[in-house]
């Protein structure tokens, strides 16, 4: 268990504005308060490594601000788009990063970590409903508003945005 | 492409290597969680906890380990650990001895230089290294073997202060400790300083005669915990003190004479 989810759980507190140094602390910091409820450890790897995503986020809260009742992390994300470890470059792509940047930091912190623990951290609804501490239905209502609010977002920075020539009349030959 | 296509690849963690789990640092964290008990600390953990403050869950853990002791006539078998597994130890070469040495400080945190490699040992596939400084000690024990879980081997490490000077002949050590956590089989790990007159070294536990190494003023053994066939065959075969087994050791000195007596004796912690 602890093989098959330590890159998982580093990349879950990078992803919430931690340098991977500190990272990997806060992680041991997880394992240490894991170990020592190894009781509740579910069974199924898959609920197993959304309780250990729980245990982090609520360590991640608690370093915040003491009362985390309610609360939610911000999720950062990448400013450029990567496809097989290579960074695109072409304009289009570049203009969609900048896009996409901007709509996910109009986003309340509540609509990132949905979208983070569906789509980066791979979690199935109820997975992540038990992340949050909220009910399943309530999760799917709040991925389907995270959903809506950034697709509207991307639309309102592509009216903003300068028209930029298609590729295929940028030049490049 | 979806609204969640974009987002894979705008992953902000998208540069976390996979195998990150078999990094040193992941596997000094795994063996310092997995020193204690589960379940029996305080919640609240340090990530880098201070020398003193490992020892001190050692203790807690060796004092766990009594209980379960005195509860369970099978804690677990070392058939497997015992097959791989030599009473006499040989050297580790230069290369070795470098190489673990190095690997040991950065499991238990310790700067190697302050450290130096007192004692690097190999019994069959597994290999035992102890690092001291002036005021303090780092053991560190590791299968060479992969296993399902461990694709580098299997390991454990712990640190502590370091014995203080023992008699010219006697030993000074923290005691027999025990490895526990995520490691397959159990193994009882002793190390500590030697006096002058130390020749050589034997335990004599669970039916066999452990030959430590003893270089320099320093000595170190382990052996794996063998399945007891009866409660009473475990309750005779660990008539220990504070949670720790307490073998006979025999001691032979350079004037060719022997002394015997039990670990207890030279424990510093007793």
């Amino acid at each position: 268990m602890y093989a098959s989810t330590y890159a998982d759980l580093v990349r879950f507190v990078v992803r919430r504005r931690y340098p991977s140094e500190q990272a990997e602390d806060v992680v041991a910091e997880a394992f240490a308060v894991a170990w020592q409820r190894l009781g509740d450890l579910p069974g199924d790897p898959g609920e197993a490594r959304a309780w250990l995503f729980g245990i982090t986020r609520r360590l991640l809260l608690a370093k915040h601000r003491a009362d985390t009742r309610g609360q939610a992390l911000s999720v950062r994300i990448a400013a450029q788009a990567a496809t097989g470890g290579q960074t695109l470059e072409h304009d289009d792509l570049v203009a969609t990063s900048l896009d996409l940047a901007a709509a996910w930091s109009r986003l309340p912190a509540t609509h990132q970590e949905a979208l983070s623990l569906a789509v980066w951290e791979g979690l199935s609804a109820a997975q992540a409903a038990a992340v949050l501490g909220i009910s399943p239905v309530a999760f799917r209502i709040r991925l389907s508003r995270a959903r809506r609010l950034l697709k509207h977002h991307l639309g309102a920075a592509a009216a903003d945005a300068p028209h930029l020539p298609a590729g295929s009349e940028k030049g490049y030959v | 492409m979806t609204i969640d296509d974009q987002l894979r690849d705008h992953d902000a963690a998208r540069d976390v290597p996979e195998d990150l789990a078999r990094s040193p640092r992941a596997r000094a964290t795994l063996a310092r969680v997995t020193a204690t008990e589960p379940g029996t600390a305080p919640t609240k953990t340090s990530i880098r906890p201070a020398r003193r403050r490992r020892t001190a869950r050692l203790a807690f853990a060796a004092v766990v380990a009594l209980a379960a002791a005195a509860l369970a006539p099978v804690l677990g078998t070392g058939d497997a650990a015992l097959a791989e597994w030599d009473t006499r130890a040989r050297p580790a070469t230069p290369q070795e001895t470098a190489h673990y040495a190095r690997e040991c400080a950065d499991w238990t945190q310790v700067p190697l230089g302050t450290y130096q490699p007192k004692v690097v040992e190999v019994r069959g596939a597994w290999v035992m290294t102890y690092l001291a400084s002036e005021d303090g000690t780092a053991q560190c024990l590791r299968s060479t073997e992969p296993s399902p879980d461990f694709v580098d081997g299997e390991n454990q490490s712990i640190s502590g202060p370091l014995p203080q000077t023992p008699a010219a002949d006697g030993l000074a050590t923290t005691g027999v400790m025990e490895t526990s956590g995520e490691i397959s089989s159990t193994q009882f790990v002793v190390a500590g300083k030697a006096g002058p007159d130390v020749r050589a070294v034997t335990f004599e536990t669970q039916g066999m005669r452990v030959q430590a190494t003893v270089r320099d003023g320093h000595f170190t053994a382990w052996w794996p915990r063998r399945k007891p066939s009866t409660l009473l065959g475990r309750l005779v075969e660990n008539t220990g003190y504070n949670g720790s087994p307490n073998p006979r050791v025999r001691l032979t000195l350079t004037d060719g004479t022997t002394l015997t007596r039990h670990v207890k004796d030279y424990d510093m912690n007793r």
